[in-house]
């Protein structure tokens, strides 16, 4: 879905509930870069967000945000009680790894040695 | 550290004068992306590569230099297209980079496959896969230099294990990427312009892509003879360094160029009275 095919929903009235897994940044693509040995490229990768749950009033939706595990079901409740559109932003870890798309041996040694040279590149700057 | 085919490419792009790449990274492009941290172009990152390309088109027509774009494999090189009409239209050099999956993978139905030559094929000049590094060099030169001779899109595909791979050799005779000489018309046809323009009771000039760079020519011809301008291309700095209000008027279709000659002789003519 393109984020701007939300109000396209609105316009339709379909009753879309959408459920970000918001962790800030392009979780895959760091990993890929350091699967061959590459440092993360933050200007590549970091990009500022939106606020998804202010987004989807301002569309003619509904927006719902959950910050903490114990908030998750009442804000999807709330989603998916409204009539119409809902947008339910669900803030997870960045950090969390996601998984290798092929696990093999060279790709772990690759993924140390991106670690070592981001760590490099933190003190040094690139 | 050894030189890679991503290098290479950056290095010159770097060495003809390009200072930005404007882009959305992806696996495929993290060699490329490597380079370009390492070097003095900026990486411009964009939410959707159709913005890179319509950046890359905008930056061409407002300098007239080479601006480069990028997408990834399948899905971020297929978005590259519709932007990049916006330079094929109006003649502005643009090198747009399209990473591939690497090179086992193809002929497999792997996933995002696509043939990036067959589909830029309407869009781009030329269009060429590098699948050695071998090949790379003359590849390289031969697009940024069709991208400023027909000012217009070379577009290249680059999978990501040759982008990574060693680069060989060099490439060679890069001073002579960089904008095209202007043309000058043979005596003869200018005569018979001034002989036809003598002859005409009102007159309105037509600005096309065609002169690019003539600003300041444009400007006297059109003081001189009283005759009203209109664009349809983008003569660079025309519009904004307007001193005298010497009548840019718009852009518009070439199919509507006799409704608008008629209007423009009108207009043309009351002024000169």
């Amino acid at each position: 879905m393109l984020m701007c095919e939300f109000l396209t929903a609105v316009h339709h009235k379909l009753p879309v509930k959408v459920i970000v897994y918001n962790n800030s940044s392009f979780g895959l693509i760091p990993l890929e870069a350091e699967a061959v040995g590459l440092p993360a490229y933050k200007q590549g990768i970091e990009f500022p967000n939106p606020d998804f749950s202010a987004l989807a009033p301002a569309c003619g939706g509904h927006g719902f945000r959950a910050m903490k595990p114990g908030e998750l079901h009442a804000e999807i409740n709330g989603a998916l009680k409204v009539d119409g559109p809902a947008i339910v932003d669900c803030v997870v870890t960045a950090n969390e790894m996601p998984n290798f798309p092929h696990l093999e041996l060279d790709k772990l040694g690759n993924y140390a040695v991106a670690k070592i040279k981001e760590a490099l590149l933190a003190c040094t700057g690139p | 550290m050894t030189q890679t085919v991503a290098d290479m490419l950056v290095g010159t792009l770097e060495r003809i004068g390009v200072k930005h790449i404007f882009g959305l990274i992806g696996d495929s492009l993290n060699p490329l992306a490597d380079a370009v941290r390492r070097s003095k172009i900026e990486w411009v990152g964009v939410r959707h590569e159709e913005g890179a390309a319509l950046a890359a088109a905008g930056q061409a027509k407002l300098t007239g230099q080479l601006a480069v774009c990028c997408g990834t494999t399948g899905p971020g090189s297929t978005h590259l297209v519709a932007g990049l009409y916006e330079a094929s239209g109006d003649h502005a050099p643009v090198l747009a980079l399209s990473g591939d999956m690497p090179r086992k993978m193809h002929g497999t139905d792997f996933i995002q496959t696509t043939e990036p030559d067959l589909l830029f094929r309407d869009v781009a000049l030329y269009t060429e896969t590098i699948s050695s590094a071998a090949q790379a060099p003359a590849v390289i030169h031969q697009a940024i230099a069709a991208a400023y001779a027909g000012r217009g899109v070379a577009h290249l595909t680059v999978p990501q294990d040759v982008f990574e791979t060693k680069a060989e050799g060099a490439v060679s005779s890069v001073g002579t990427l960089r904008p095209r000489p202007e043309i000058v018309p043979s005596e003869e046809d200018l005569a018979e312009i001034a002989r036809r323009i003598d002859a005409a009771g009102t007159i309105v000039v037509m600005c096309g892509a065609g002169c690019h760079g003539a600003v300041e020519e444009l400007r006297s011809l059109s003081d001189r003879l009283k005759a009203g301008s209109i664009l349809f291309g983008p003569p660079t700095g025309y519009v904004k360094a307007d001193r005298n209000g010497s009548s840019a008027l718009s852009t518009m279709p070439r199919s509507e160029l006799r409704s608008v000659r008629l209007t423009a002789s009108r207009h043309s003519t009351a002024r000169a009275r």
